[in-house]
């Protein structure tokens, strides 16, 4: 459901959103245009998974969020990252550079 | 940590459902907005914009159902969902609820009480203080299997000797004659259930006595010694008005003076379902039991007993010890010890091998009221696939809303569960009330009823609680699978009814097939028993039971003896001879058809080793010359004994057809000469009586022997009955009989009864079974009935414009209606050639109790089959009238 070109992979959708957060609180939609842009287009994020994964990683304690202004003056839902999410984050990171090293080796040898 | 946040939001989001749904909605919103203004930026104009915005979302709903369903506790939360929402759809169809909710309640209120039953006999502890502490011990022998009482001697060295038991209690059943109960007036003579016990009986299984005290311990030491008794609550109810002042006041039982120390608890049942009227001590057994004393007899065994183990003390270490007591008991004889031993097993109503025999009954009936609960399910099953195309669009929206199918049939079996689950709960109260009735329908009239403890316990609310599970699923997982498999698009359709009635018709055809298979076969049981049950009242007996009336005075409890026993019948035959109407009087050791065996093995003289001419463990009678006349049995050959014979105790026998085929196939029999054993004296055949069924009721023709009434003959335990054919009527005259045999000696009882009682005793099975099956059957049919009403009155009204249009084409009503029957009326043939070939091959399994019925008895299936056909024509046929009455016009205009 999440793809523009590319299926994303199980759980990368939360480390997506949790990499777009580092910079910043966001909403909903600033999350799913900064997914867009950092990744170039390759992986387009719609609402019906969004939202459930906002709303799941909050559970998770990794997310926090209040109502904020937007720039153009609309109330808006605004995520951040909580402690623990950022030590998911480093952890998420720090596994996906295993797999893809791994992978990458695993084409490379032939 | 995390799973401590997940545990909080999860009672977050329960507590705070409407406050986090408003802010996800308000969230959404705000997205949609957002996204609309982005799409403005981009030079939409506003409406265009907005529109892309909703595409872009994906509806603002379904995204909000797509984060619910993702939260933690969303199980729970949709759960309670479902059953609000089923409890909604519950109400909203009355008739529909009712309908179903009946079929099930009856169903599972059936099985619940079947269950209750066996639960009462089979699987409850007795009812007393901390039951699983308490043991049974049976004596086991490799000769006598089921042979499983216990003797005196063997009781009291158990007694000293154990070190597993903190008490050992001994009981033994009989019945006594009560002549007067106290001062409650001059009471007619009455017979009661009485169970002589050990001193420890009642404070071993823990029973307070409601009045007075339970016995002591002296009161069980001397025979003879201390006639007290303690009466039953319904007994003290009945004679003594439950007055306390009843304790100390006397009863006289089997002539003998008891009295009155206590009543035993309310609702008292101790060791037999059989609830004794009143308990005696055991030293006083010489006064109800008839027969030589037992206390001193090391090997006649007629104790049950009954033990308490030890704290810390288990069945197995209690079962390893009473094994070394028993090889210790019979340490003098080594054969003993290779061939018996003592058994414990966890305290029952019923003995090891009775349990053998009861369990696959038990199965047996289950399984048949399991058939029926499946039949109901079907039925139920069928409403729901019925009602679920009414409930097509409903559904249909729902899966556009955004339900996934998983959603939607789970929402469908929570509305079915809740169905099954109220069911059961109005099963529960069936269950006592149906169980109850069962036990009383199981007593023949007159009989003792059993009480067993049916207050439902928690096996019998398991097993409920697992039918009613189970019958929830089963009648609703097919049609939720069926009805939730269909495409939102098609659901909108208005007139989607003909095809959805298509779709779903195969499973619904094949669960009224079904029904009818299974409600013909039991019919067709019933059908088979009941007609079995005519011929076997008509069956030829070869003696006359009609005319003959029984009388058994237990001359032993009164210090006859043998011989003292036999002249006082030949004097008591004497003036019964003298009463008008009667026609003969006989004395015999054992009556035809009566549940007294005695048993014997013959050789023929010449025959030496040879296995053809001898016959072993045959049944065998000791009578008067009068005998063969007075029950009707034809002497075909010979003569029947003289009275010189009978005076000087000549050794001479008449012998049945089969047995003298079976002693000199194809020769005269007599003048020949036949012995019981190698060292008995030989007998001399006068006679060949023909065969009769006189041992059991299937048997036409068996090896039986007829030896003169001499006290030689007789054994000491039991008095010979009389035996009195009179041209009235049997049973008035047996009620006249006691009364003679007080007039001669008043301390002497006497049972009374006819040979036709004997009959309708062999009868009870096959009558239990044909009312069993009957009443399951008729259930099922009616069951079916309904199945076959609701479906097609469902399909008169899914085709309600179809029939207006062939209406309106010039079709008659009546082809209409024939259209209809016709095609329920091949799924009732379909299912009733799939119950008849079911029931043929099954009723050779019932070929003992049909008495010579075949078991493919024409009448019997021919019947049963018309029987369905009628009712299952006249249940599709009351909805199917409503056809006729369609009016095409208001038809074409539906929907």
């Amino acid at each position: 459901m999440a793809d523009k070109q590319t299926e994303l992979l199980q759980g990368t959708l939360d480390m997506l959103i949790l990499k777009s957060l580092g910079l910043g609180p966001l909403h909903g939609l600033g999350i799913s245009r900064r997914i867009e842009q950092v990744t170039r287009g390759t992986f387009h994020v719609k609402p019906g998974s969004l939202f459930p994964a906002l709303h799941r990683m909050e559970e998770e304690g990794w997310l926090s969020s209040h109502w904020g202004e937007s720039e153009n003056n609309r109330r808006a839902k605004y995520y951040q990252l909580t402690k623990t999410g950022r030590r998911q984050l480093e952890s998420e990171t720090e596994r996906w550079g295993r797999i893809s090293l791994a992978i990458a080796r695993a084409l490379e040898a032939s | 940590m995390k799973s401590l946040m997940r545990f909080r939001s999860f009672f977050r989001n329960l507590a705070r459902r409407a406050e986090s749904d408003r802010d996800l909605d308000a969230e959404v919103r705000a997205h949609l907005d957002l996204l609309t203004d982005e799409k403005i930026r981009e030079g939409l104009p506003s409406d265009q914009a907005r529109r892309a915005a909703l595409l872009e979302l994906g509806g603002v709903e379904q995204v909000k159902e797509d984060v619910r369903s993702s939260r933690s506790g969303v199980w729970l939360e949709q759960f309670w969902q479902d059953v609000r929402y089923g409890a909604r759809q519950l109400r909203r169809n009355p008739g529909f609820t009712a309908l179903a909710g009946l079929v099930l309640t009856l169903a599972i209120g059936l099985n619940a009480a079947i269950f209750n039953v066996f639960n009462g006999l089979l699987l409850r502890p007795l009812d007393a203080r901390d039951p699983q502490r308490l043991v049974s011990l049976y004596f086991s022998s490799q000769d006598e299997p089921g042979a499983t009482a216990i003797s005196y001697p063997q009781y009291l060295f158990c007694r000293e000797q154990n070190s597993s038991f903190s008490s050992l209690s001994a009981f033994a059943g009989g019945r006594v004659l009560m002549t007067d109960a106290g001062s409650s007036g001059a009471s007619a003579p009455e017979w009661l259930q009485a169970q002589l016990v050990s001193g420890n009986f009642f404070s071993l299984l823990g029973a307070m006595p409601a009045q007075g005290r339970a016995f002591l311990p002296e009161e069980d030491q001397t025979p003879g010694a201390h006639p007290v008794v303690v009466i039953a609550y319904d007994l003290w109810q009945s004679h003594f008005g439950g007055e306390p002042e009843a304790i100390g006041r006397t009863l006289t039982l089997n002539s003998l003076r008891y009295t009155i120390v206590g009543v035993a608890p309310r609702g008292f049942i101790g060791t037999d379902p059989e609830v004794p009227d009143v308990w005696i001590p055991l030293a006083m057994s010489a006064n109800v039991q008839s027969g030589p004393p037992l206390f001193d007899d090391r090997g006649a065994g007629w104790l049950s007993l009954l033990a308490r183990l030890k704290p810390g003390v288990t069945l197995d270490a209690a079962q390893a010890e009473v094994r070394v007591l028993a090889a210790r008991y019979h340490a003098a004889d080594p054969e003993s010890v290779r061939k018996s031993s003592i058994l414990a097993s966890p305290a029952s109503f019923l003995t090891p091998s009775e349990k053998s025999d009861t369990v696959p009954l038990a199965i047996l009936l289950v399984a048949a009221v399991g058939l029926v609960l499946l039949i109901a399910c079907a039925n139920v099953a069928n409403l729901q696939l019925a009602r679920g195309l009414t409930r097509h669009k409903e559904l249909g929206i729902r899966t556009a809303l955004g339900g996934s199918r998983l959603r939607l049939v789970r929402q469908l079996l929570v509305e079915s569960l809740l169905l099954s689950g109220l069911s059961g709960v109005a099963g529960l109260f069936l269950a006592r009330a149906a169980a109850d009735l069962m036990l009383a329908l199981v007593h023949p009239s007159g009989a003792r009823a059993f009480s067993l403890n049916l207050s439902p316990d928690w096996r019998v609310a398991l097993y409920l609680a697992a039918i009613s599970l189970g019958s929830g699923l089963v009648s609703g997982l097919l049609p939720a699978l069926r009805v939730s498999r269909q495409d939102p698009l098609d659901a909108m359709r208005e007139e989607s009814g003909v095809a959805a009635w298509g779709r779903g018709s195969s499973l619904r055809s094949a669960l009224v097939v079904g029904q009818v298979a299974l409600s013909l076969f039991l019919l067709v049981a019933a059908g088979l028993l009941t007609r079995a049950l005519g011929k076997a009242r008509r069956v030829e007996l070869g003696f006359d039971s009609q005319s003959v009336a029984v009388l058994h005075p237990d001359l032993r409890l009164h210090n006859y003896d043998t011989a003292g026993a036999v002249e006082f019948e030949h004097r008591l035959s004497e003036r019964i001879s003298a009463l008008p109407g009667v026609r003969s009087v006989a004395l015999a050791r054992t009556v035809p058809l009566g549940t007294d065996f005695s048993q014997t093995s013959v050789f023929a003289e010449e025959a030496g080793q040879s296995a053809d001419r001898q016959a072993r463990i045959i049944n065998f009678n000791v009578v008067t010359p009068e005998f063969f006349d007075t029950v009707g049995i034809t002497v075909i050959h010979g003569r029947v004994f003289t009275p010189a014979e009978i005076a000087s105790g000549a050794h001479v026998a008449l012998i049945s057809q089969t047995l003298a085929q079976k002693l000199w196939p194809s020769q005269e029999p007599i003048g020949k000469r036949l012995r019981r054993g190698p060292n008995s004296p030989l007998y001399e055949v006068v006679g060949v009586a023909r065969d009769a069924r006189n041992v059991y009721l299937w048997a036409a023709a068996l090896p039986y022997l007829y030896l003169p009434m001499i006290p030689e003959n007789l054994d000491q335990y039991s008095d010979p009955a009389l035996l009195v054919c009179t041209a009235g009527d049997a049973a008035a005259l047996a009620h006249a009989l006691p009364g003679i045999v007080r007039q001669m000696d008043p301390a002497v009882t006497s049972k009374a009864s006819t040979l036709a009682d004997n009959l309708e005793f062999w009868l009870l099975p096959s009558q239990l079974g044909a009312r069993l099956s009957a009443t399951l059957g008729l259930l099922a049919l009616l069951l079916a009935a309904v199945g076959l009403t609701s479906m097609t009155a469902f399909a008169v009204t899914q085709r309600t414009r179809e029939i207006g249009i062939r209406i309106a084409l010039g079709a008659a009503p009546v082809a209409v209606v024939s259209l209809l029957l016709r095609q329920t009326g091949r799924l009732v043939a379909i299912g009733g050639a799939i119950g008849l070939a079911a029931a043929a091959a099954a009723s050779r399994l019932l070929v003992q109790f049909l008495y010579g019925l075949s078991a493919l008895d024409g009448l019997a299936f021919a019947g049963t089959a018309l029987f369905l056909a009628v009712v299952s024509m006249a249940a599709c046929y009351l909805p199917a009238r409503r056809a006729m009455r369609v009016d095409p016009v208001v038809a074409l205009h539906h929907e």
